[in-house]
């Protein structure tokens, strides 16, 4: 399935982060075929699961611990029971417990290790959506340019009609006119002698000439009203459309400036990053260069990370080769041996490389770069691990102390049945004595 | 993510190494350094790493890369670490 199939709001969260695991490939180009508020809605979705799976994740975890904590303080200790049946019901229960933490350990850990998928999709998304807006920009610019071209068309063509029909009324009305005067002629006769039939017959077939002439220049004239008013419609959009296009066209100049200065920035910043040592005002340099490039909207992630890296590199460059802080560089700088590491002492973990660069990114989103170019001081907050670690000992206190009243409950039955036995034993060498009696 | 550094073991062999993070917990004196090393049998992308922690420790005003000087340190340089990881996911997520 395609990563935008997790907007389908049908599907469960399982099916939601499969889709997202099975595309953790997924890159720019992938997604530039996708409009920009799918791609939004995709990013708001891939935290949304994130932050469920990781809730979900810590409530079966913490299911798990309960588990570990009855299986802990269950008492295998047969003697510790009153009946068989009670024992077998114990063991079943604790049997059963098992199998829910084996199913509860499988359910978990489709959650687990999922980080690095989420942050790395996160950053494509971000990439992704810059270049959307980039080619929506230009789109809409086609397109305006195309609707102008149209319009620009269209009105050519009314104005082109409005002159045919002005040509054509005034042709109309010269021939009226001429008939019309014909017609004059003839009703001055009319004043002298009544007319024959043949003048008659003129008259009719003059006066029909004048009509439908004058017929044809008010419909004419009415179609150019009607191509006018078009004109004004079509001149109305193609405004409106200049308007557009001008402000998309200034939009994507700014834009392009500010690739411009962009690209500017990070070819000094690569040009100093490549240099073995920098002096303190080139760090403050490659340090301002950063800042910049950092907030910028239309730089992507990929290449902050790059610059980051280089940055870090730069920095610890500069120095011995070690962790150093800013001194005063007119003092003499004492002559120093730099520590051995030793192995065997400094070893605490091993992995992958992965593993290793993911650890660094997750570090890396926690830091904040500030005036003196080291790395800052990421706080803890052990008392938060100690005070979780405390509710744990106290509910692992708080089945112990129940354990404790159910084993004293245990030693009392105990009590009963060993005072019942005796009395059992005493009613039978009662019975033994009375039989034997009898 | 390469931010790499060169570091001298106490064989007096110098390696590369990989900056990860620097974390000074709240409630000590000391600041750890955690750094990663190539496993020198496997350099392929997808090898074994190592991760090193180290002190750093002010000396004639200078921040300075030192052993760590017990197992002791060793393993509380460990929790730190992870717990710090941990707690950082947690928030991030």
């Amino acid at each position: 399935m395609k990563l935008e199939d997790i907007l389908n709001e049908n599907l469960s969260l399982e099916d939601k982060l499969k889709i997202i695991k099975q595309n953790s490939d997924v890159n720019v180009e992938n997604l530039q075929s996708l409009d920009l508020e799918t791609v939004n809605k995709i990013q708001n979705e891939i935290d949304n699961v994130l932050t469920l799976a990781n809730e979900k994740k810590e409530e079966i975890e913490d299911k798990i611990t309960d588990i570990k904590v009855s299986i802990s303080t269950f008492n295998s200790n047969v003697s510790s029971y009153s009946s068989k049946e009670e024992c077998k019901e114990a063991f079943k229960s604790i049997n059963e417990k098992r199998k829910e933490q084996s199913k509860l350990e499988k359910d978990v850990s489709q959650y687990e290790n999922i980080s690095p998928i989420f942050s790395n999709m996160r950053r494509t998304l971000s990439d992704a959506i810059i270049d959307i807006k980039k080619m929506d920009l230009s789109k809409s610019i086609d397109n305006s340019n195309s609707i102008i071209s149209n319009l620009q068309s269209k009105i050519e063509n009314s104005k082109s009609k409005i002159q045919s029909y002005q040509e054509k009324v005034e042709k109309y009305t010269t021939y009226s006119k001429g008939w019309q005067e014909a017609l004059d002629r003839l009703s001055f006769n009319i004043n002298s002698a009544p007319l024959t039939d043949e003048e008659f017959n003129l008259v009719e077939k003059w006066s029909s000439k004048v009509f439908d002439y004058n017929d044809m220049i008010k419909d004419l004239k009415d179609e150019i009203i009607k191509e006018q008013n078009n004109i004004e419609q079509l001149e109305n959009q193609l405004e409106k459309e200049n308007d557009i296009l001008s402000k998309n066209q200034k939009q994507q100049q700014k834009e392009e400036q500010i690739d411009q200065k962009n690209e500017k920035e990070i070819n000094r910043f690569n040009e100093l990053s490549s240099k073995d040592k920098l002096s303190k005002l080139e760090l403050m340099e490659m340090k301002q260069i950063y800042d910049y490039i950092n907030s910028n909207g239309q730089v992507k992630e990929s290449e902050k990370e790059e610059m980051y890296d280089k940055f870090i590199t730069s920095s610890l460059k500069s120095k011995d080769g070690h962790y150093t802080v800013d001194v005063d560089e007119k003092k003499p700088k004492p002559q120093r041996e730099p520590a051995k590491i030793s192995k065997s002492k400094s070893v605490i973990a091993k992995g992958k490389l992965a593993t290793i660069r993911f650890m660094q990114s997750v570090f890396n989103k926690a830091k904040e770069i500030k005036n003196n170019i080291s790395d800052k001081i990421i706080d803890i907050n052990i008392k938060r691990q100690e005070s979780k670690q405390n509710s744990k000992d106290e509910k692992i206190e708080k089945i112990q102390q129940e354990r404790e009243k159910l084993e004293s409950k245990i030693e009392q039955l105990k009590a009963k049945k060993s005072t019942y036995k005796d009395l059992v034993e005493e009613h039978l060498d009662e019975e033994d004595e009375y039989k034997h009696a009898m | 993510m390469k931010q790499k550094f060169e570091i001298e073991l106490t064989d007096g062999s110098k390696t590369e190494a990989t900056f990860i993070t620097r974390i000074k917990p709240d409630d000590k004196d000391v600041e750890y350094i955690y750094y990663s090393i190539n496993d020198d049998d496997d350099d392929s992308d997808n090898g074994k790493v190592s991760i090193f922690a180290s002190k750093l420790v002010l000396e004639d005003g200078k921040e300075i890369i030192k052993n760590l000087d017990s197992e002791e340190e060793r393993q509380d340089a460990y929790k730190v670490f992870s717990e710090t990881y941990k707690k950082i996911r947690q928030e991030n997520n």
